[in-house]
């Protein structure tokens, strides 16, 4: 990204036997998209597991950004990696209840319970 | 969950509110990798007789796993070794044959409603129902006419089951009966054969007359 860069333009009709000649400036910002890019929505999403079962995953789909989707068609590559954090739970779990991340971008949860008593519901 | 661009720091990041839901973990099934179901023989005096089961819930949930046998009748003979996972049929009493004992296990779960029932027959056999005697050695015995009298004892016949269980091939079996047929051919009446002692296997021949020479078979 380059801000106020200064374009100076002389103007010297040839031929003009008084050489008159004229200067003109201009100023242009070139920004970068992604500065102003806006993320799409985040849609909420669920994972369900049983206790000591067979641990839940889902991958989520990559987040555009109207830039990426504007300039590069994708709605990713433009504005490059997203970082997918998990919040603090609101309530602390049970550490016998996982959720990890792996995959690109962090992108794919897993759940996993451990323990008989980690039946409830979870938020993060 | 938050989703913010890696290079781009300042632009907002996106949030979301995502559900974490664990449900209780139910059984479907309890599934037998040595199931106890089945007929067994047990013979009175052998080795015990073990009758190992073990199960698996599904999925596996961990619940604590009781096995309770409902049905084990009187008979002294089945017992439950619930730590090491098995029936045990055991016996020396050969009051305790019968056929057909049932014995049902209830399996049921600390945490799972769960259960399975599964039944086993045991027949506890008495060894000397087949038991086979060793074989009778022919005896003779001489007397002279109006003679002294002649005795014999008979050693113990014994059977192949007092001989693998109990040692000596008598006890578990307990006593025999010696019993003399009747002669091929009628004996004088003054030649006599008695029986005394224990089983009656001494055998003691007398003769009265002085017409009884002769050869006698029983």
């Amino acid at each position: 990204m380059v801000s106020g860069a200064t374009v100076t333009v002389s103007i010297t009709p040839s031929g003009d036997p008084f050489l008159f000649t004229l200067t003109e400036t201009f100023t242009l910002d070139i920004l970068d998209p992604c500065l102003n890019t806006v993320l799409d929505p985040l849609p909420s999403f669920s994972l369900t597991v049983s206790e000591l079962g067979v641990a839940s995953s889902t991958t989520l789909a990559p987040v555009e950004d109207s830039s990426s989707r504007l300039n590069s068609g994708d709605g990713v590559t433009l504005c490059g990696p997203r970082v997918y954090t998990i919040l603090s739970p609101a309530t602390a779990w049970p550490t016998t209840v996982t959720l990890i991340q792996s995959g690109a971008d962090g992108r794919t949860l897993t759940l996993e319970s451990t323990d008989n008593t980690d039946a409830g519901t979870y938020a993060i | 969950m938050e989703v913010s661009l890696l290079n781009y720091p300042g632009v907002a990041a996106v949030q979301t509110t995502a559900t974490m839901t664990v449900t209780e973990c139910i059984v479907t099934v309890i599934s037998p990798t040595t199931s106890v179901s089945g007929s067994y023989s047990y013979t009175i005096t052998d080795p015990q007789l073990e009758i190992p089961y073990d199960y698996v819930q599904v999925p596996a949930c961990g619940y604590a796993m009781t096995v309770t046998p409902t049905e084990i009748p009187a008979s002294p003979t089945i017992n439950h070794d619930e730590a090491n996972k098995k029936f045990i049929v055991s016996s020396t009493d050969l009051n305790h044959a019968t056929t057909g004992i049932s014995v049902s296990a209830l399996i049921t779960l600390t945490g799972d409603t769960y259960t399975l029932t599964e039944t086993f027959t045991v027949d506890v056999v008495n060894p000397c129902m087949t038991t086979t005697l060793d074989t009778f050695a022919p005896f003779s015995l001489t007397v002279s006419e109006l003679g002294s009298t002649s005795s014999t004892t008979l050693p113990q016949i014994l059977d192949s089951a007092s001989s693998l269980n109990a040692g000596d091939g008598v006890t578990l079996c307990g006593p025999r009966v010696y019993t003399v047929l009747s002669p091929v051919t009628a004996w004088p009446a003054t030649v006599t054969l008695t029986q005394s002692g224990v089983d009656s296997r001494t055998f003691t021949l007398e003769s009265t007359a002085n017409t009884d020479a002769s050869t006698y078979s029983t």
